[in-house]
This record gives C-alpha cells, structure tokens and sequence, in this order.
C-alpha cells in the first residue's frame, strides 16, 4: 500500500498473481484440477490488472481454453478410433489421438513455462494471442 | 527490465545477460532424470529460446539440445542391448553421464560463461 506514492511503472506491478495462475498450471500435470483454479484466478484479475499482467492472464486463459479444444477434438478422434477398431481401421485412429495428449501435455507446459519467464523478467508476454507459442 | 544496471562497467557484459531460461532448461533435465518426462520440455524450451540468446548463451543451448538427443539415443541402445545383460550397465552409465554434464553446464552458467565444449561428445 505504501507504494502508491511511486509512478505505476510497467516493472513495478506485483506479479505474485500471475506466479500463482502459471504454478497452478504447471502443478495441475501432478493432481489434474488445479488448471481450473489457475484459469478462475486469471479471470477473477485480468480486468483490473495493469498491461503486463493483464497480457500474461490473457495467455494463461488462452493456453487452457485452446488446450481443452484440441483435447475434444483428440477425445472426438479416440472415440471414433474406439468404434471403428471393431473392424480393425480404428487403431491407427487410435493412435493418433494418443500422439496428440501427449503433444497437448507438452504445448501446454511449454507455454507455461514460457509465460513465467517472461513474467519473471517483469516483462509482458509478447504474443499473448498466438495460436502456438 | 533487469535487476542489474546494463551501463555498469564493473559487471561483466555475460553477468548482465538473463539467465533464467538456460537455468530452468538444466532444472528440468535434472528433474528429468526422475520423472523421465520433464527433459522433453526443457528441450522444447532450449530450441525455441536458443536463436534469440546471445552468443555464450547458445553455447548453453546447444549444449543442453546435444545432452538430450546423445542420451535418448544411448538409452534407447541401452534398452536393446539389455537382452544381452550389458544394456543395464549403458542405462545406468547414461543416467550419471547426464547428471554430470547437467551440473557442469550448470557451474558455467551461474559463473556467467559460455560452456567450453558444447559439441562434445563426452563432456
């Protein structure tokens, strides 16, 4: 509170928020829940926050939403697998849509990891809207 | 942007450099030698930072990309040769071999330098 005398600069926003959305990602790999609250504590923040954290939450919604997409779409694609392997088509299906959990899991970690270095450096993240990295 | 003053003529240039991302490469090498799964990561990470890193940096880089792919393949030939009973003694071997060169690559990290011999094979 003490702080409001100083100029709001970029460097000085308090980065412990977005440290607990991105540590909440990366522990949702051990427990698989604790992504939601990651993604509820981004929501709850981003309107109110200043430009480099609000680009760091809107990365870290993006980064879940999207990877729920490709995990639906992956789920679609293991399911169909699931019921054409009845007539043995199914299985390479099958394992595609495996390859592309595993691509997910490590997309996702990879962003995260990403986004708290950058968040470290006190800096924003710099494509906060790509579809990649 | 960093902590440290870029014109102070008394740090040296290497010491001024960020250095979290090659930090948190060799971490997750060294928790990968654990899990098995979180090397993969940190060599994502080491190809997409290593063209942006200055010069001593990507020594790191290359270094840390060069550990991953030499101990897939050793381990990889130490699973098949396990048949023939020498595979396990590979395995292991490459296990200490990574460990090793993790902490080296570390000491020259945090001392701020580049890594002497990023092509080598052993260390």
């Amino acid at each position: 509170m003490s702080d409001l005398a100083h100029t709001p600069d970029r460097a000085e926003e308090d980065k412990l928020l977005p440290i607990v959305v991105y540590a909440l990602y990366l522990l949702g790999f051990t427990n698989g829940l604790t992504f939601l609250a990651g993604l509820i504590v981004a929501y709850v923040n981003r309107s109110e926050a200043g430009p480099v954290n609000a680009s760091h939450y809107t990365f870290a919604i993006r980064t879940f939403w999207m990877s729920i997409g490709w995990f639906l779409a992956a789920l679609a694609l293991f399911l169909v697998g699931l019921a054409l392997s009845v007539v043995l088509i199914g299985i390479p299906l099958i394992v595609l849509a495996c390859a592309i959990f595993g691509a997910i899991g490590l997309w996702f970690a990879v962003r995260t990891i990403l986004g708290l270095v950058h968040l470290l450096r006190g800096e924003p993240y710099p494509r906060p809207q790509s579809w990649l990295i | 942007m960093t902590q440290t003053d870029p014109s102070d003529p008394a740090v040296p240039p290497a010491l001024q450099d960020d250095k979290t991302m090659p930090l948190v490469v060799y971490a997750l090498y060294l928790v990968g030698l654990f899990n098995g799964l979180t090397a993969v990561v940190g060599v994502i990470l080491a190809y997409v930072s290593k063209e942006a890193a200055p010069e001593w940096m990507q020594s790191h880089y290359v270094f840390q990309i060069r550990t991953f792919w030499l101990s897939l393949l050793f381990t990889v030939l130490g699973f098949m040769l396990m048949i023939v009973g020498i595979g396990f003694v590979i395995v292991a071997a490459v296990w200490v071999w990574m460990a090793v060169r993790c902490v080296l690559g570390l000491s020259w990290l945090l001392k701020g330098q580049a890594y002497p011999t990023p092509r080598n094979w052993m260390i």
